[in-house]
């Protein structure tokens, strides 16, 4: 014959204030909470003995009330214990609240939360290993790499419910804590045992959703420890899309340029000599340009050194009446000095005049210079349909701008995450 | 597998489920019985086992590395912290092992014999033992007492004092127990399990859940 | 798909360089002129470029 079913819910009133109290984790429940007058009692006592009463500077309500059940992973629990824990860290005190979670056969879990991040949290049977990877610690579990994060005291200020363990206010552990996000590691030591657990960051729309608690949960403030980014291999796949983009970047403009006709149309030499007073500008004979409207390219070479000229031009379509007018300016100096030589400009140029229909064209040249000087002889050459590179490069430098924006939020998200560690850079 | 015999004390009808049971527990007079070859001996008398909350009961049947096993017994022990139960169970082929439920987490282990075995007072946290090729680390040392028994188990065990229990586990899922309960220390060897991978069936039921 | 902005950003992207190419676009600053006569073949002085006429240049170091 088993042991006698007692009532799950016992009903006990507390000996020092009289209030009613409530056991729900049934016989493992070691110590037991008076909500009103903050005692702690012995649950395994039939008279309910105190074992500490504390004092609250402040009261917690919890976010979760006590009692009640919801259905996680799978199973339901009930919510039976709830406790504050602080540390003290440069002088500043960050407190936790911690929830016991109960099924009497799938046994107790935690749910933590801190200014507004939540983390599923279970009692580990398996200790993991923890080596020192270079100046700080890390832990392994199960093939996972967790990273320490921070190691601190902490201390149990605040407690209502029920333990299956004999909770004290005031009680100390030395808690460390490690990161691989999603997940952490967090181990609890004292002088007697050390318990690790594993948390994994929650949303707290799940918790609100699977407790059925009203309203809406509060934002969380600023990133914790184990929050996974929303950037998580985000720069990685971003990269690698870039590469993607950049590879067909380079097979379009090397197909238009093998597909470019870059079709001479027009070709003559020429000289000018400053100082002339005849009349500077010509025309030259007509050339017919066939096909779809593109770019023709204009080159000039010239013969200048230590000289410039300035060419006055214009496409013009005989047949319409239209004309692309330019300037261009051709300048080229060098010399040498104490520094060696040196040289600035160049005698030749080369530009692209856009969009030029099919028609028959002719070009009108009025070269300019200063009135003294060597006189300049020069080459004229017209192509059309001919590949512009410059396009790509800017298509190319435009595609870098949303890796390395991701890549910047990435590591911002990062840096803030480590700021609350132990290893956060000291701004003073 | 099952023989029959009547209780000593009271004449009620003894069924052991298991037919290498040594000591049993009579459900009418709580009384405990020893088995002397044929004969039943009464040795003590099982004091009303306490409040406990296992869901697992006499009769639980589950698996273990898909092996089966029924819950045939059980050890209540008690400590400054609280309790736990060691439930005997016994599988399909006749093996004799153990489901410890301390607050509920789960672990099924073995009696293994061993040479060498640390004596209790050199034992202390952190130290490592290598059996049958896993490395084992002290976790937990307990004093605790024993406070109940039920069922059939395969050794006499009542009325014992404080003894010392060391838990050990491996950075795997390995789970070792050393028992001081008797002058030579027993060493039990296995897995520390989810409730899901029991697979258990025949539960306690509690009411509202 | 853990980039579909960015792909569909990078195929405008490609789209635009081949409509560039296939157009013949460029950055050069064109002055459109309309209705030049055929009479300027004879006379290319007549025309005045509609580019203003340019001061003096100086180069070098």
């Amino acid at each position: 014959m088993s042991a006698p079913h007692p009532p799950q819910v016992k009903a006990l009133n507390c000996p020092g204030c009289g209030a009613p109290l409530t056991i729900r984790g049934m016989a493992h429940t070691l110590t037991v909470v008076c909500p009103n007058c903050l005692s702690v009692l012995d649950a395994k006592d039939p008279n309910l003995q105190v074992l500490q009463q504390f004092e609250a500077q402040q009261r917690f309500e919890p976010l979760i009330p006590l009692g009640t059940r919801g259905k996680w992973h799978g199973d339901p629990y009930e919510v039976i214990g709830f406790q504050i824990r602080g540390i003290e860290v440069d002088g500043a005190v960050y407190t936790w609240a911690e929830y016991l979670l109960f099924n009497p056969y799938k046994g107790f879990r935690y749910l933590t939360e801190y200014q507004g991040h939540w983390n599923d949290v279970t009692v580990l049977r398996t200790m993991p290993e923890v080596t020192a990877m270079g100046p700080r610690p890390v832990a392994r579990y199960f093939g996972e790499v967790y990273k320490h994060f921070q190691t601190a005291e902490a201390e149990t200020r605040f407690v209502l419910g029920e333990f299956p363990w004999q909770v004290r206010v005031g009680e100390k552990v030395t808690a460390m804590d490690f990161v691989a996000p999603p997940r952490m590691l967090s181990s609890e030591t004292t002088a007697e045992e050390t318990t690790w657990s594993q948390g994994e960051y929650t949303p707290a729309a799940k918790i609100w959703e699977a407790f059925k608690l009203p309203g809406k949960p509060a934002a969380p403030v600023g990133v914790f420890e184990n929050q996974p980014s929303p950037y998580r291999g985000g720069p990685k796949h971003v990269w690698l899309m870039f590469l993607i983009l950049l590879a067909a970047l380079f097979v379009v403009a090397m197909f238009t340029s093998a597909i470019a006709a870059k079709q001479v149309v027009l070709q003559g030499d020429y000289s000018f000599t400053p100082g002339n007073t005849g009349e500077p500008s010509f025309v030259t004979p007509p050339f017919e340009m066939k096909g779809r409207p593109c770019n023709v390219e204009l080159s000039i070479r010239t013969d200048l050194s230590n000289n410039w000229a300035y060419f006055h031009l214009a496409l013009i379509n005989a047949d319409t009446g239209d004309a692309a007018d330019f300037g261009r300016e051709i300048s080229y100096y060098s010399g040498s000095d104490s520094d060696g030589s040196w040289s600035e400009g160049g005698p030749t140029d080369n530009v692209l005049i856009p969009t030029v229909a099919a028609g028959h064209y002719y070009l009108r040249v009025e070269p300019e210079m200063d009135a003294t000087g060597a006189p300049m002889h020069y080459s004229i050459q017209l192509r059309r349909d001919v590949p512009s590179m410059s396009y790509f490069w800017i298509a190319a430098l435009l595609l870098l701008i949303p890796p390395i924006f991701t890549t910047f939020r990435s590591i911002i998200f990062e840096s803030r995450r480590w700021a609350e560690s132990d290893y956060a850079p000291s701004s003073d | 597998m099952s023989t029959a015999a009547n209780c000593p004390n009271c004449g009620a009808p003894i069924r052991f489920r298991w037919s290498s049971a040594v000591q049993t527990v009579c459900e009418f007079c709580r009384s405990i019985l020893v088995r002397r070859d044929v004969n039943l001996e009464k040795v003590g008398t099982v004091a009303d086992l306490p409040e406990d909350a296992s869901p697992i009961q006499i009769a639980t049947e589950g698996t273990f590395h898909n092996r089966p096993f029924v819950a045939i017994g059980r050890i209540l022990y008690e400590y400054e912290q609280g309790g736990w139960n060691e439930w005997h169970v016994v599988f399909s082929d006749g093996v004799s092992g153990w489901l410890s439920d301390a607050q509920l987490q789960y672990a099924v282990s073995f009696l293994v014999p061993m040479q060498g075995l640390p004596p209790s007072e050199s034992l202390s946290r952190g130290q490592e033992f290598r059996w049958n090729n896993g490395l084992y680390e002290v976790t937990c040392l307990t004093r605790a007492h024993y406070r109940g028994v039920e069922g059939e188990l395969p050794f006499e065990y009542w009325d014992k004092a404080d003894v010392l229990f060391a838990d050990l586990g491996t950075h795997g899922v390995g789970f070792a127990t050393l028992d001081y309960s008797d002058p030579e220390p027993l060493l039990f060897l296995g897995e520390a399990v989810d409730f899901d991978a029991l697979h258990l069936k025949n539960l306690r039921q509690f009411e509202g859940w | 798909m853990r980039h579909p902005f960015y792909l569909g950003y990078g195929l405008l992207l490609l789209s635009l360089c081949g409509l560039a190419e296939y157009r013949g676009w460029s950055f050069l600053s064109v002055s459109e002129v309309k209705n030049i006569p055929k009479s300027m073949r004879d006379n290319p002085g007549a025309y005045r470029s509609s580019y203003g006429y340019y001061s003096r240049h100086v180069g070098g170091k």
